[in-house]
């Protein structure tokens, strides 16, 4: 049996402390879309977050529905891009970029995470090629990656780890 | 609608209700809270785990 101080208790986190799931992150690991053919690479990556996580909107909004505890943000984390991408140009990393906001703003998720590049123990040429893509623009024209990394004005937005 | 105790504008009503599975729970959770605001109250709507687990070891 609940007591009514418990109740009160967890209405005032409820209430005043903003008690929610801040974030649910799907990762997904897209190393075997690995490729040097850009349009193959992005399809392949495209049909793999929609495949994967077309339902995690959905679901975590009928589990914060059923809790009553809603989930603020659900968010995508893919493998690292320089890694996936590391036979590409940074014209082309920047296309893939585009496919990765696209596919987020597809399954409807607050943000997709992972073009980046492991960098701590020195660069490769995919990571060199990532890091020269970054000023490039994508769309929305008016964001960069460094600027969209936090927090999360757009409804997808790509963001960095460095 | 409750309007007792030593301050009529500050109470609150606890129910514990079960929810048959085959219940949409959106559907369910918007007819509370428009009834709620037609009678000027607030509701807040939780599973019953979250308040044990809360608060039990």
């Amino acid at each position: 049996m609940l007591t009514q101080r418990e109740i009160i208790s967890t209405l005032e986190m409820l209430r005043n402390e903003n008690l929610d799931v801040r974030t649910v992150t799907l990762g997904l690991n897209l190393l075997d879309c690995a490729g040097s053919d850009l349009s193959h690479v992005r399809r392949r990556i495209a049909e793999r977050v929609m495949r994967l996580a077309g339902q995690l909107v959905p679901v975590c909004d009928r589990v914060g529905q059923k809790y009553g505890i809603p989930v603020v943000n659900k968010r995508i984390a893919v493998s690292p891009i320089a890694v996936v991408g590391a036979a590409l140009s940074p014209a082309e990393l920047v296309e893939l970029a585009r496919t990765l906001d696209a596919a987020a703003r597809e399954v409807n998720v607050d943000f997709i995470g992972g073009f980046s590049a492991l960098v701590e123990k020195g660069m490769a040429r995919g990571d060199r090629s990532l890091i020269a893509a970054i000023p490039r623009r994508w769309p929305p024209p008016n964001a960069s990656a460094l600027r969209s990394t936090w927090p999360p004005r757009a409804r997808a937005s790509t963001w960095m780890r460095f | 609608m409750f309007k007792g105790g030593d301050d009529p504008g500050d109470n609150i009503m606890i129910y514990e209700v079960d929810v048959p599975k085959a219940v949409d729970l959106q559907a369910l959770a918007q007819d509370l809270r428009d009834r709620a605001s037609e009678l000027q109250l607030d509701i807040s709507i939780q599973h019953r785990n979250i308040f044990e687990v809360l608060h039990r070891i």
